[in-house]
């Protein structure tokens, strides 16, 4: 009776690597499928190329040594324009910022530190909301109640305002800054994921699955969450953009105390206020631009997502 | 009637919404060292020993009971408008009156740039459906991206640096120009203004009849309004767009093409006012976004509103006014999401709650 019982275990992890290889290949020809229809449009494959770009200038930042960045040569404090602006400092492409920080190299530095804090919120938050979102839909009843009216109240708190005065009363710095704003994030995924899964549960295969005697578990990992994925890309392109943002806009006001030195953009922002923009223009216009063109190559590579992902257009 | 139960059903939501606000606000301040907070009931100009007041404050916020009690407690302080002391550059008082001051400069900004945004959005946005995917349509979406992809206080100081090399003449900070306040009854303060009877500057000015300070008001309010109405001009335009279009593609509007309608007549009757629908959300959101956006560009702007009062406590460490400002932003946000609710209930006749 053993023997019988372990035969049928080695014949059913057989075949559910089985499935599980074939599984994959169906998804990555989707991810390919994806990636082809997201290139033939020109703006979402120009949103793919920049994101790509920040990326690739976040990872090679981490090898830049910090002494490039500050060049601090008293003689000549005040920024110098770059090279291009009309008597320029030769050599320098971004030209350097008060106190003597090399711009160029700065805003390199900027974009590792901005793009590594605002993707911890943005992913901490999307699978926080994801799992809350994928629960309170599947079994409904007083936790959904209960969520739905806590993202209510989430929902009515101006996030700002509110990561402002959470990391004031604990602790103005970097982390916990971060913990402030995940606590805000999850609520509109987990509202996404929800919604979604109220419509694929009533689909016939959750049906199908239930009656083969498939676990709630298996049923909402395996045959709902993978279905209400296509959104929740969309929404964590376009968050980064804001996320991003708002990361910039914190330390512009000074709120995360720092004095000298801080290779943030918003801080780099901050540097040129101080150091009479109207003269310096390039000192905040510089910094600046590097946010803008991030944020729209996630918009665009956002809502060319949302075009290919949705399966009305998609074959 | 139906509207009526709907109202009534909204404002019985509205209870756990308010409860939930307050009780993130009541445990921010319980999680700050007692000292602290008793410091923000400390009234440090009074002549009262400070001892007495630390006393007074403890007995205030009941901080010997347990923490369930002191939120009882605390709703009470709220309603009564007992929100405690602020001691900034800008003001030293009780919170509830910096808030009294420093709301209207704030709320005439985002009455501004809503407007504008508003009367902007909706022709420009109806161009780009109407003209989907031609020239007019791809340059008014380019407006929208790079307003909604722009950190408004950078657009700010582009604005400031702009106006100081081109237009010399326009006043790039402050409410109104500090060298023609003197001998005005109705209008008191050098930084910080209290005019009377309303505190919004402008509409006092009017009410007045004092043609100078209204025209240096109004232009002083043209570089904020413009940075605000970039960055949210693009959220109403992509609504607009995407509403007509959609709307576009619907049974009944090819009806109202096949009877022979004459184009301005579909694209009013039958399509924008259906794709308006979703704007008025956006707008009524918008206002209370605007509210909280406003802060970083009252702040470059040296705009004497909540966001600039918000941006000076948290150099100076007042933890009266940062709590307080969160509060009230919150209760803002809850009204707007009321009222707009209301107003989509009454137009739309089949949403039920």
């Amino acid at each position: 009776m053993g023997a019988h019982v372990e035969v049928r275990r080695g014949i059913r992890s057989a075949s559910g690597r089985a499935e599980l290889w074939r599984g994959l290949r169906r998804r990555l020809d989707e991810y390919s499928l994806t990636l082809r229809l997201l290139l033939k449009r020109p703006l979402a494959a120009a949103g793919l190329l920049i994101t790509l770009l920040y990326v690739g200038i976040a990872i090679a930042a981490s090898f830049l040594p910090d002494r490039d960045v500050l060049q601090t040569n008293f003689t000549t404090a005040y920024p110098q324009p770059p090279w291009w602006w009309g008597n320029g400092t030769p050599g320098s492409w971004f030209g350097t910022t008060y106190p003597g920080i090399d711009l160029g190299m700065a805003i390199f530095k900027a974009i590792r530190i901005d793009l590594y804090y605002s993707s911890i919120v943005v992913l901490g938050g999307a699978i926080v909301g994801m799992l809350v979102g994928l629960v309170a839909g599947y079994k409904g009843g007083l936790f959904d109640e209960g969520l739905m009216r806590s993202t209510d109240v989430a929902y009515s708190i101006p996030f700002l305002v509110f990561a402002i005065a959470v990391a004031y009363v604990i602790s103005r710095d970097f982390t916990t800054l971060n913990l402030s704003l995940l606590i805000l994030w999850w609520p509109p995924y987990a509202r996404l994921v929800r919604s979604q899964v109220l419509a694929v549960k009533a689909n016939m295969f959750v049906e199908a699955a239930r009656a083969a005697g498939a676990s709630d578990l298996r049923i909402m990992f395996r045959h709902i969450l993978p279905n209400t994925l296509a959104p929740v890309f969309v929404q964590v392109s376009l968050d980064l953009g804001v996320v991003i943002q708002i990361f910039a806009a914190l330390i512009f006001i000074g709120f995360v105390p720092h004095s000298g030195y801080l290779p943030e953009l918003g801080a780099l922002i901050f540097y040129g206020f101080g150091s009479e923009p109207t003269s310096y223009p390039w000192t905040i216009l510089f910094p600046g631009l590097a946010l803008v063109i991030f944020t729209v190559g996630v918009n665009l590579l956002g809502d060319g997502l949302r075009d290919v992902l949705d399966p009305r257009l998609r074959r | 009637m139906r509207l009526l139960l709907f109202i009534v059903r909204r404002l019985l939501l509205l209870i756990p919404t308010l409860l939930g606000v307050t009780l993130i606000t009541f445990v921010l301040s319980r999680a700050v060292p007692v000292d602290q907070l008793v410091e923000t009931y400390l009234n440090l100009r009074s002549p009262i020993p400070r001892d007495q007041q630390i006393a007074a404050a403890r007995a205030l916020l009941h901080l010997d009971d347990p923490i369930p009690v002191q939120y009882v407690y605390y709703l009470g302080l709220l309603l009564r408008g007992d929100w405690g002391f602020t001691n900034t550059e800008l003001y030293h008082g009780t919170v509830t009156a910096a808030l009294v001051l420093f709301f209207p400069p704030t709320v005439e900004l985002a009455i501004a740039a809503t407007f504008l945004a508003t009367f902007l959005g909706i022709p420009l946005g109806t161009i780009s459906a109407v003209r989907k995917d031609r020239i007019s349509d791809h340059v008014t979406r380019v407006v929208a991206l790079t307003g909604y992809s722009m950190p408004l206080f950078w657009l700010a100081l582009l604005l400031q640096i702009f106006a100081v090399r081109f237009v010399p003449s326009l006043p790039i900070n402050g409410q109104v120009s500090p060298g023609i306040l003197s001998g005005r009854a109705w209008l008191v303060g050098t930084g910080v203004f209290e005019s009377k009877p309303t505190h919004f500057l402008i509409l006092d000015a009017a009410l007045n009849g004092d043609g100078e300070i209204f025209w240096n008001a109004l232009q002083h309010l043209i570089l904020p309004t413009l940075a605000l109405t970039y960055g949210f001009l693009g959220v109403i335009l992509r609504m607009v767009r995407s509403g007509m279009v959609d709307a576009m593609g619907q049974e009944y509007v090819k009806t109202a093409w096949s009877k022979g309608l004459p184009e301005s007549v579909v694209i009013r009757k039958h399509i924008r006012r259906n794709a308006l629908l979703p704007v008025t959300t956006v707008v009524g959101l918008l206002f209370a976004g605007l509210l909280g956006g406003v802060v970083l560009v009252e702040d470059v702007f040296v705009w004497n509103g909540i966001g600039r009062w918000a941006t000076v406590a948290i150099i100076s460490h007042d933890l009266a006014a940062i709590l307080g400002t969160t509060l009230i932003f919150a209760l803002f946000l809850v009204l707007a999401n009321l009222v707009v609710d209301i107003i989509y209930a009454y137009l739309d006749p089949r949403i039920t709650l």
